[in-house]
């Protein structure tokens, strides 16, 4: 049976390649399904295109989000997701290079359960993936911080 | 029957009477017929008597009755035929003829004294009449001198009434002197008398009242006497010279005042700067002006300048009056219009020359009127306020160019700020774009030169290759935080912040708790005062306390650990002060007039953008506050920032 799999939407290529290798280096059992914008997540979430077979595509655990996308960025998929109720249950984080205040206040006001600046050590980016583990992928979910 | 006076009885005779009164009555009817015939015959023969003898006497009488009772001289006796009553009768009748002819000529001579009189009454009163209501005083002597009658305009002057002045002589009453000599005058009433002719009296004659006051007169006196006839007296005519002298002065000052007001006023007309105009008819037939008008109107003096002579021939043709352009009719021009009772005023009119020149007049023009209130002309007074005009054209002119300019710079400072407002949301976007495009390259480098770093040295590559990666890992970083400080500066420059309240305390220690190099294993932070709520945005705040601190925490010196006090002050009402005070390093004195300017680093060994202080400086004054530091080398510095309180606080 397939685990419910992390869905990264992340359109910056050497972004996406260090996600996957920070990824590699924990020890997170749900596989990491790499999309490269915001429309690419809503299509997976609504089995449309490549992604109607749920079997091969099953729906995520977790979707961890860049805000800045071409097509649909962050901010719209989480505003996408407000009138989802069905998906409700998918926590959403963001993995943003912006430190502003103002996006941080925006993607919670949005739904974004978590909001992670990137890091520039991929160790930073290992640790950060390894709290969102602990916070949402365990079986005994904690309250967040 | 009686005895001796004795009554002895009673005798009784009886007789039968019948036969007797028979008798009787026949003797009374015979003596009753014969005296009524005597009666008639006597008579008879008296009316013929009479008729001879007593009717004609009676006439007579009767016709001399009637005259004595009626004076009615026309009745005459009826003649008779008796002789001797005839020629009595006749002369009677002629009596009453001459009596009847002798009365009508007394009655038409009655009737003629009676008118005479009546006409003489009416003189006499006539006479009384002027007497006394003449202004003159009138005295009246005999021949003799004596006061006979005087008017009362000769009683209040002399102070005599008729009564106490009547049978006295007229020295007496009409004592005068000379006004100047006080010497006694020769009173005319002697002179005349004298001289037997009409006399006058010198000048400055006083006359001495009987009070002893003073009465300056005119007199003459003159005879009475009939034509050729003896002098029945003489009348004296005199009068108060005083009044006659006061009024006469009267007169003559008020005509010197007016001809010196007359030449006032032509002094003024001259004099004035001006245009005056006056029209002394009602219809203005007639216009003269002072010498300003003229020269205005380009006229010889004396001209006529009424646009509304009689005789279009006088009428001047060489310029019109306007107002807004048109031609003004005759009866519209102000004197005119004053001349007809209106009052004029702040008129602006144009008097256009038909030689194409223009001046500009302002002014009022107002009706003349004479004693009764009518009137009978008009005066009006112009200025040439042609300069003015000119200044007021000009001066329109330039405001209307100055609004042209003005709405054309609005324009252009629209179309500017929408350019500017343009370029700097494609500023930001452009900053957003290298926040994100730039850094992800960067943020690339630098992991992948950690990755390299990682990998060649678990191949046991040569130390000079591992300090390559090292130094390609910080440089990335480095250019990551300048181009994150670069950004957040122009954030603070280009964004108007929204100013909210925020919890100083909250923010302060949420920054303590976030960044590790602040975390408690790294610094010692310890807030000491209560830090108040104040006015900012908690974006710029975040962006301030945490440069703040993380210099403070920078700045030590090597293998000291940072011991940072956070403290308040209040340095004036409304505003509260943070102070951060550090053991760091201290600032040079003079480097201070340029520590919060862009991209100013003073000490090379420390890792740093010089661009945090320059944003902390920029933030602060957005929200209104102020920054500053008091600081020396090797003793630290306490770095200041003044914050508005909010309200609540």
């Amino acid at each position: 049976m397939t685990t419910a799999p992390l869905l990264a939407a992340e359109d910056e290529e050497s972004d996406a390649v260090i996600l996957r290798m920070a990824y590699e280096r924990t020890a997170i059992p749900n596989p990491l399904v790499m999309l490269r914008d915001g429309q690419e997540a809503v299509d997976y979430l609504m089995g449309i295109g490549g992604y109607s077979d749920r079997a091969a595509h099953p729906l995520p655990r977790l979707l961890l989000l860049d805000l800045k996308m071409p097509r649909m960025s962050g901010f719209d998929v989480l505003d996408w997701l407000a009138g989802r109720p069905e998906f409700k249950n998918i926590p959403v984080v963001i993995l943003s290079s912006s430190p502003d205040l103002s996006d941080v206040r925006r993607a919670k006001q949005a739904g974004a359960e978590d909001y992670f600046v990137k890091p520039h050590q991929l160790r930073e980016l290992v640790e950060i993936l390894q709290t969102v583990q602990t916070r949402w992928l365990s079986d005994v979910r904690p309250e967040p911080s | 029957v009686v005895n001796e006076a004795r009554r002895f009885g009673t005798l009784y005779l009886q007789v039968d009477l019948g036969p007797m009164y028979a008798r009787l009555w026949r003797y009374v009817w015979t003596a009753a017929l014969v005296f009524a015939g005597a009666l008639g015959a006597a008579f008879l023969i008296g009316f013929r008597l009479q008729r001879a003898i007593s009717s004609p006497v009676l006439s007579l009488a009767e016709t001399a009755r009637v005259v004595s009772r009626d004076r009615n001289y026309n009745v005459r006796a009826s003649p008779a035929s008796v002789t001797e009553l005839g020629a009595l009768t006749v002369a009677f009748n002629q009596m009453l003829d001459t009596i009847q002819q002798q009365q009508a000529l007394l009655q038409s001579e009655l009737a003629e004294r009676t008118r005479a009189q009546e006409a003489e009454a009416r003189e006499k009163q006539l006479l009384a009449i002027t007497l006394a209501s003449i202004g003159d005083a009138v005295v009246v002597t005999d021949p003799a001198g004596r006061v006979t009658s005087l008017n009362p305009e000769a009683e209040r002057l002399t102070g005599w009434s008729i009564t106490e002045a009547t049978g006295r002589l007229l020295p007496e009453v009409f004592q005068i002197i000379n006004e100047d000599t006080r010497a006694t005058v020769e009173n005319p009433v002697e002179k005349v008398l004298r001289l037997g002719t009409v006399v006058g009296l010198a000048n400055h004659t006083l006359l001495i009242r009987k009070d002893g006051s003073e009465v300056p007169i005119d007199d003459s006196a003159a005879p009475i006497r009939q034509p050729g006839g003896p002098l029945f007296g003489v009348v004296l005519v005199f009068r108060d010279s005083s009044v006659q002298k006061k009024a006469e002065l009267a007169l003559r000052e008020s005509e010197a005042r007016e001809r010196a007001r007359a030449s006032e006023t032509e002094a003024i007309m001259e004099a004035v700067p001006a245009i005056i105009w006056i029209a002394r008819d009602p219809d203005c037939r007639r216009i003269d002006g002072n010498r300003a008008s003229y020269e205005f109107l380009r006229l010889s003096p004396s001209a006529n300048v009424s646009l509304s002579a009689a005789d279009p021939g006088d009428r001047p043709a060489h310029f019109d009056v306007r107002i807004g352009g048109r031609v003004l009719r005759p009866d519209e021009l102000p004197v005119q219009r004053a001349a007809r009772g209106e009052r004029v005023t702040n008129l602006e009119e144009e008097v256009y020359f038909h030689d194409g020149s223009s001046r500009w007049l302002l002014g009022n023009a107002t009706p003349l009127r004479n004693a009764n209130g009518d009137i009978y002309g008009a005066v009006a007074a112009f200025v040439d306020i042609s300069e003015r005009k000119q200044v007021e054209g000009d001066l329109r002119r330039a405001r209307d160019e100055l609004v042209r300019v003005n709405s054309s710079l609005d324009k252009t400072v629209q179309e500017r700020t929408a350019r500017l407002e343009e370029m700097v949301a494609e500023l930001q976007h452009v900053s957003y774009a290298i926040a994100h495009d730039m850094r992800a390259p960067l943020r690339a480098m630098g992991t992948f030169a950690e990755l390299l770093q990682e990998e060649i040295s678990a191949l046991g590559a040569a130390a000079s290759a591992q300090e390559y990666c090292r130094r390609m890992k910080v440089a990335a970083g480095r250019l990551d935080r300048l181009i994150n400080d670069a950004l957040n500066y122009s954030k603070a420059v280009l964004q108007q912040p929204d100013l909210d309240r925020v919890n100083l305390a909250v923010l302060i220690r949420g920054l303590i708790e976030t960044y590790p190099n602040l975390h408690a294993d790294s610094a010692d932070i310890a807030i000491e005062d209560h830090l108040p709520p104040v006015v900012g945005n908690e974006s710029l705040l975040t962006q301030c306390f945490s440069n703040l601190l993380g210099n403070a925490v920078k700045f030590v010196p090597p293998g000291a650990r940072p011991n940072i006090r956070i403290r308040v002050a209040q340095p004036a009402v409304g505003f509260t002060r943070v102070v951060i005070e550090d053991n760091g390093i201290g600032i040079p004195e003079h480097a201070m007039p340029r520590l919060f300017g862009m991209f100013q680093k003073l000490d090379n060994r420390y890792e740093g953008t010089g661009i945090g202080l320059a944003i902390v400086r920029k933030v602060v004054e957005r929200m209104g506050g102020k920054v500053g530091v008091q600081s020396e080398p090797g003793k630290g510095s306490r770095f200041w920032v003044e914050l508005k309180l909010a309200e609540d606080s």
